[in-house]
């Protein structure tokens, strides 16, 4: 096996992306290696066997879009005052494709009968009663519609007026909220924290007027709709964002819980349209005026909270963008639900107990788990719901089945420990099990290494441990290490006069690259973690607090994972080298894993 | 298509058609039918069922533009419908009559394998990719067939370059083992 090349370089080579140098290199290693050959002939037959001439939708299907194009278009145009029966479900049915060799789906032929129902009892509604309309015309529309044309009644034209200067106000704003939205993730990348406050405000204050406006134009819009209905009052302030009493109260806040980018503390009233951020290790709990409390855990970001009419079904919604939300939610009036939205998915939730976490990565998704009641989460990528029950779990992310799934299922895979020197471990000297500090550790016997003085193959090295695991399922993969530093400037220092503090390995999986295992960036983070028994991952992350080794995607199966000596220490003092009690594997992000889960 | 239209970003051709634009949302449709019908097809392996999800994918994007998040970031979000009806089409175990579509172009490639025909490669090869799960054909279709580099996969897929190398690893591993 030649491993001069790997995969990748073949691969840009075949695919002719490599720079004139680097290909003229890999073409004169081709003469002498048939491995290399071989392997870039099957990449390049890969690439190119099966490629096709680009695929077109056939002409029923292109012209469904279309037609589905059309009718969105006309959906959202301002109508005309004119009678109209609008028929949702028959549009849909047109609109699905039905070639030969595809049965027609009962539920799609079901609701067709049930739309022509509806059609027929309200123009018998509307036609029997009285005379018919003055200068009626019957317009034939189509398939699916009918439109009775009535004179076109004289349209104020203060209103006309007002309709044109709102819909013209809603593309701005969304326009000024676009800006506010990268203005905040600007800041956010740059970790400007006070200008992401003041984007973060400015952020909610548009948030707020546009939700008014869009409110506006749709009451403005369904008079339109039935100009015989009474006439939208004209409203100071919307329902939704802008009422005087407060929403909430921040009942208890622990740790950095920032209201609309402030500080708050506990006692806080909750307006609608602010945004509530909650830091690492903090928590804040939001009580409603019925006694419906919800939970915020650590880094969670809600960007907005608010409350509408129950026109559309909710009542209270809450748009949560990223973390973990814990909610008993007392029985909601009828039609009026709790909502909580998410990038991924919308759970309504009408007198139910239940936990929410949302990660921003769409393969990770939302998950939401309910312990009481029944909550009904629609996905967003294509508007698919499910009912969740008691006891059972779904999650709304890419690639993800969307079913519920009972509860007992999932925290059975939370993690999975193994000791850093069992059964399942192989050993490259130097590194050992040893019972050197061994005391405090749940395994009994920490490995290490003792000495970077055995020379391997001609190199020098602190050996390393092999273990070979089995993943049960495909996805993303996380790694935490229980370690012990014997080290730091309190015990030891170098010849130079620098501390003398070995903290970190290195793990890889498969063969892969490797990342930092135990190292902690910020000095006075390091200092903290020193001569004592933690668990650690990726000691790179720029926040100095511990979070796992993200090991990327890894599929069903067995994978080796290998742990690596770092840190080079003088003297070879074994007394100060890095402990390794514990490894833990989880597919969850957002688990930390405790002593008392080992133990148990 | 009038040429102002053509001109203009996904973003700014978003907002129009949420304001009733049916120019802006047929340029919208025009840019992005190849891919997502290529993808589609890459996905499930079977005409029909890519036609279902082209379909699937555009109606759905056209009737709720407003769940779009102008970023700039249009075709991620088109793949990430397409790729999630994809999944519902494999998951109900849809079954068309029809098959593959026929490749437009023979391969001047020769089959590095000296034992089989250029067919039997090539159905090898198709069957490699379908056995894979829809994170590893994703990444290797896009990286094999669309020749695109790991900063723009990440941004199509959603997940990290880290991410999608890995998964590329692993699938090639599997087509190897697979042609072998």
């Amino acid at each position: 096996m030649c491993e001069r090349f790997g995969d990748e370089v073949l691969l840009d080579h075949v695919q002719g992306r490599l720079s004139p140098e680097v290909a003229l290199e890999v073409e004169q290693h081709f003469a002498g290696c048939a491995f290399c050959r071989k392997a870039a002939g099957q990449l390049q037959a890969l690439s190119e066997l099966s490629r096709t001439a680009p695929l077109e939708p056939r002409a029923p299907v292109d012209q469904a879009v279309r037609a589905a194009i059309s009718a969105a278009a006309e959906e959202r145009r301002p109508r005309r005052a004119t009678s109209r029966i609008s028929l949702p479900v028959v549009r849909r049915f047109r609109l699905l494709r039905l070639l030969p060799g595809r049965g027609s789906d009962p539920l799609i032929v079901a609701a067709a009968v049930a739309a022509a129902v509806f059609i027929l009892v309200t123009l018998l509604a509307v036609v029997i009663p009285g005379a018919p309309p003055p200068a009626a015309v019957k317009e034939r529309k189509g398939p699916a519609e009918t439109l009775v044309r009535t004179p076109e009644p004289e349209r104020p034209r203060a209103r006309e007026e007002e309709r044109l200067r709102t819909e013209a106000r809603v593309v701005e704003l969304e326009k000024k909220l676009q800006a506010a939205r990268e203005e905040v993730d600007r800041a956010e990348a740059a970790k400007t924290l006070e200008l992401k406050r003041k984007a973060e405000e400015e952020f909610g204050k548009l948030a707020a007027e546009f939700r008014a406006t869009q409110e506006r134009l749709r009451q403005l819009k369904i008079h339109d709709a039935d100009p015989e209905g009474e006439a939208p009052k004209p409203q100071a302030e919307s329902a939704r964002t802008t009422a005087t009493a407060p929403l909430a109260w921040l009942d208890r806040v622990e740790g950095d819980v920032r209201l609309s980018g402030t500080a708050a503390r506990s006692g806080a009233e909750v307006m609608a349209g602010q945004s509530v951020a909650v830091g690492p290790r903090s928590r804040a709990l939001l009580v409603y005026s019925d006694g419906t409390r919800v939970e915020l855990g650590p880094d969670t970001g809600v960007r907005e909270l608010g409350a509408r009419s129950g026109a559309d079904g909710v009542g209270r919604w809450i748009d949560l963008r990223e973390g973990t939300l814990g909610a008993e939610v007392a029985k909601q009036p009828a039609g009026q639900a709790l909502a909580v939205a998410t990038p991924h998915g919308e759970a309504r939730v009408l007198g139910t107990t239940l936990r929410i976490l949302v990660n921003p990565d769409p393969n990770q998704g939302m998950r939401l788990e309910v312990t009481e009641g029944r909550v009904r989460l629609t996905r967003a990528g294509d508007g698919k719901a499910v009912t969740v029950g008691a006891g059972h779990y779904a999650v709304a992310a890419v690639g993800v089945e969307f079913i519920p799934r009972r509860i007992t299922e999932l925290r059975a895979r939370r993690a999975v420990y193994f000791p850093a020197a069992g059964r399942n471990a192989e050993f490259q000297a130097p590194m050992t099990p040893g019972r050197f500090y061994a005391e405090g550790s749940l395994s009994g016997t920490p490995v290490y290494s003792p000495s970077p003085t055995y020379t391997v193959n001609g190199r020098v090295t602190g050996g390393w441990v092999a273990y070979a695991i089995d993943v049960p399922f495909d996805g993303e993969w996380y790694l935490w290490g229980r370690f012990y530093y014997p080290g730091g400037s309190r015990v030891a220092r170098h010849s130079d006069g620098t501390d003398n503090d070995p903290n970190s390995f290195w793990v890889s999986v498969d063969g892969g690259d490797e990342a930092h295992f135990g190292n902690l960036r910020h000095d006075d983070q390091k200092r903290s973690y020193f001569q004592r028994w933690h668990w650690g991952g990726d000691g790179t992350a720029e926040t100095g607090l511990p979070v796992p080794v993200a090991l990327g995607y890894l599929p069903k199966g067995r994978h080796t994972l290998r742990v690596r000596e770092r840190e080079s220490y003088e003297a070879g003092d074994a007394r100060l080298a890095p402990r390794l009690d514990m490894l833990c594997l989880t597919p969850d992000r957002d688990y930390h894993p405790r002593d008392e889960d080992v133990r148990r | 298509m009038p040429p102002e239209f053509e001109a203009l970003g996904d973003d700014d051709l978003v907002l129009r058609a949420r304001g009733g634009s049916e120019e802006a949302m047929l340029e919208l449709y025009r840019r992005y039918r190849t891919r997502i019908m290529g993808y589609a097809y890459r996905m499930t392996g079977d005409r029909t069922l890519a036609e279902d999800v082209f379909h699937t994918t555009f109606l759905y994007f056209f009737q709720h533009l407003e769940r779009y998040e102008s970023r700039g970031k249009l075709g991620a979000y088109l793949f990430r419908i397409a790729r999630s009806a994809a999944v519902d089409e494999k998951v109900a175990g849809r079954r068309s009559r029809e098959g593959p579509a026929p490749p437009a172009a023979k391969s001047r490639v020769e089959s590095p394998s000296a034992e089989g025909s250029d067919a039997d490669f090539s159905a090898k090869v198709r069957e490699g990719l379908l056995k894979l799960s829809p994170d590893l054909r994703e990444v290797a279709t896009l990286r094999l067939y669309d020749g695109l580099d790991y900063a723009k996969i990440a941004e199509l897929t959603g997940v990290s370059e880290a991410t999608a190398r890995s998964r590329m690893r692993y699938a090639l591993e599997s087509l190897r083992k697979h042609l072998t």
